[in-house]
């Protein structure tokens, strides 16, 4: 039996994450961070569900952005679909911002999950969700942050439609 | 705290002696930026309680009926204007046991933020002691415990393996947003699906490993 496996049985004893799920040999994160392993396996059964569903059925009508390793690649790659969308317009890689609207529906829940909702994707761009907000909430009607008024601690934010604005003053 | 108290015994002492006025601006600054501030490790904190000491240790503290809170009024926090000690006292203990975070311009979420906090540290000390032998009921190891912990829960819940055949070849079929006809790979999201796929499979890999080297 090595120390690394000790550890391991020692961890799930006591209900924490075994560090080798968490961190790879040079101390680098490898997945995602919980205090506990219940949530921790939770997470990697969330996680399934939303790459899996996109892979076997469909793009997602809405991205859990947080259940992903690489959220910036992932807003990257759709701004180079817009841009290549709007190459008719005379777009270019270079010369596209990120453009971001809040919406009104909110996904509950800690688990990314879409199923059951009914979901408008735009034509360009993608809805994300699975954010929060701590210290603050978000004025649905006016779309500003304002003062906590309730006990909860975390907001659960709306879906943001993220996409892509050409800066190009000629092309706009 | 027993410092800058020592520190504001001595000052005003030596400015009545010496008939020159108090400096409040010592005091604020010994307190809130030397025998605090030292100890206080965040920015943002530490600026607080600057602003905290200017408010709080100034002239203005010994007008009559100066109160403390300006915001909230379900105890008033004054100094009283008293010369005994009992009376002292006495004010102290109707002082309500809670401090509600309004009095120091905070919203109330900040001292459930505090407790929580507070309480899970609390959780994490407890489990750390407890013991790591447990010979109990049944007389069943630490080991056989947790193998049967595996083999009955925990393996079970462990989602299928993504294999690469199957990857790719459902990745060749889909389709990218409206407007692009390219399919697979030559979608720029596709593309980052597939690299999530590879990162998630390489996770899931360990833990079914590290699992089955336990039992």
């Amino acid at each position: 039996m090595t120390p690394d496996i000790v550890d391991s049985i020692n961890a799930v004893s006591d209900f924490r994450v075994p560090r080798k799920w968490q961190f790879d040999p040079t101390g680098v994160e490898i997945s995602w961070m919980t205090p506990g392993m219940a949530a921790w396996l939770k997470g990697l059964i969330d996680r399934h569900h939303q790459l899996n569903n996109w892979l076997f059925k469909e793009r997602p009508q809405s991205f859990w952005l947080t259940g992903f390793f690489n959220p910036q690649g992932f807003l990257t790659a759709m701004k180079q679909e817009v841009t290549r969308q709007k190459r008719s317009e005379g777009w270019s890689l270079d010369e596209v911002d990120f453009k971001t609207e809040v919406q009104k529906e909110i996904i509950g829940g800690d688990d990314g999950r879409i199923e059951g909702k009914t979901l408008n994707p735009p034509p360009e761009g993608v809805l994300v969700h699975g954010l929060f907000l701590e210290g603050s909430q978000w004025n649905k009607a006016e779309k500003r942050f304002e003062e906590q008024v309730g006990k909860d601690l975390f907001f659960n934010f709306p879906i943001i439609h993220v996409s892509a604005e050409s800066t190009n003053i000629v092309s706009n | 705290m027993e410092a800058s108290l020592l520190f504001i015994e001595k000052h005003m002492n030596q400015a009545a002696a010496l008939g020159t006025a108090l400096s409040w601006k010592a005091v604020q600054y010994m307190t809130t930026e030397v025998q605090y501030g030292g100890k206080i490790t965040d920015d943002l904190d530490r600026e607080l309680f600057i602003e905290y000491g200017r408010l709080w240790l100034n002239d203005s503290i010994f007008t009559p009926n100066y109160s403390f809170n300006t915001l909230m009024n379900d105890f008033v926090y004054q100094i009283p204007d008293q010369s005994e000690h009992s009376k002292f006292v006495e004010y102290i203990s109707t002082m309500p046991e809670k401090d509600h975070p309004l009095i120091f311009g905070l919203n109330g979420n900040a001292d459930l933020t505090y407790r929580l906090k507070e309480s899970g540290e609390m959780v994490a000390v407890l489990i750390e002691t407890m013991p790591k032998q447990s010979s109990g009921i049944g007389g069943k190891t630490r080991e056989e415990e947790v193998k049967e912990k595996l083999e009955n829960e925990l393996i079970k819940l462990l989602p299928p393996d993504f294999n690469d055949i199957e990857i790719e070849e459902r990745l060749r079929a889909l389709k990218g947003p409206r407007g692009i006809t390219d399919v697979g790979k030559a979608i720029p999201l596709n593309v980052f699906l597939f690299q999530e796929l590879q990162r998630f499979q390489m996770v899931l890999t360990i833990v079914r490993r590290t699992m089955s080297d336990m039992v």
